[in-house]
């Protein structure tokens, strides 16, 4: 390889300008046999670079890994075989259906009322009951905007 | 994440985490636990890694921060530097090993004789072969603070060499 080269790299080098290529080209350089005397003195070095990269970790590493890794492998959901899933479902179905049913009983009221005329005015009032919470609904939201409108005066003044 | 997709992404990266481990710890009974810690931890946090955008250097900032912990333990066995040293050559060239270790072991202690941040600079930079952006990441630095860090570790260790030359290797 050029000596010019080989020195501008160097330059480059201990500069801190090199690129990871010119490093490579440093590299590859330093671990053949003709180096020329002037850069012997780094040959240590980039030859230890190269070295150093190829320190590998125990093989017997790698299996403990994978082996301890083995017990927390998926979640424990998916472990469970399926009949287990499966009357857990069951179980889940039955449950709720059975507390729905429960749940209508008690809060449905059923009220029969005979009289045509009891029954009417039964409805009146209900519905008469109805639209005033309907409204005290609007009238808060009308307060509201009020307010809005009047703190965005405010702010524009 | 499944198993073949750990085996295929997380698994190889077991040789580059335990140099960067040994860089700091020295030891490599120490540094093969770290490893093996990283690799569990990462295993057990499986969801949490679809939003990590590069695996890679996560795996290399919890290896650097496991390694700094166990440093700092107040149970530290203090081994004798130099026959770990020796272990390393042997493990990387047994043919060669008489002939490379010496020198081996010279450039090997002067990298670790740097400051903390120097070291896993070049460690990181001239072994490792990684551009500026990615060691940031990983030291969770600046971009110019790698640079500086990397310019006074190299002007270090050209002087060391240079003076251990004029001596004889």
């Amino acid at each position: 390889m050029d000596y010019k080269m080989i020195e501008q790299l160097l330059n480059k080098y201990w500069n801190g300008e090199s690129s990871i290529q010119d490093e490579k080209i440093l590299k590859t350089y330093f671990s053949k046999q003709n180096i020329h005397p002037d850069f012997l003195k780094y040959k240590p070095l980039f030859q230890y670079y190269t070295l150093a990269k190829d320190i590998e970790i125990n093989d017997k590493i790698e299996r403990e890994i994978i082996h301890d890794l083995k017990p927390i492998k998926g979640s424990k959901i998916k472990k469970l075989k399926y009949w287990t899933r499966a009357s857990a479902a069951a179980i889940l179905l039955f449950f709720s259906v059975w507390s729905y049913q429960n749940y209508s009983m008690d809060t449905t009221k059923h009220i029969e009322i005979e009289n045509p005329e009891e029954a009417y005015a039964a409805t009146k009032e209900a519905l008469l009951l109805l639209s005033s919470k309907l409204n005290q609904g609007t009238d808060k939201a009308t307060k509201g905007i009020v307010k809005v409108q009047d703190v965005q005066q405010i702010i524009e003044n | 994440m499944n198993m073949k997709d750990f085996t295929h992404h997380i698994i190889p990266l077991k040789n580059k985490l335990f140099r960067f481990a040994l860089r700091i710890l020295g030891n490599i009974q120490e540094a093969e636990d770290v490893v093996q810690e990283v690799m569990i931890k990462t295993w057990e946090k499986n969801e949490e890694l679809y939003q990590v955008k590069n695996i890679e250097a996560w795996c290399m900032r919890m290896t650097k921060n496991l390694s700094i912990d166990k440093t700092r333990s107040k149970h530290r066995r203090t081994e004798n530097i130099d026959t770990q040293y020796n272990l390393n050559a042997a493990q990387i060239t047994p043919s060669k090993q008489t002939e490379l270790s010496d020198t081996f072991n010279t450039i090997n202690q002067i990298i670790n004789s740097l400051p903390e941040r120097q070291k896993l600079i070049i460690q990181l930079r001239d072994i490792e072969e990684k551009s500026y952006l990615e060691i940031a990441d990983i030291l969770n630095v600046d971009v110019n603070v790698v640079k500086v860090n990397l310019f006074r570790a190299r002007k270090k260790i050209r002087e060391k060499l240079i003076k251990i030359q004029s001596y004889g290797l």
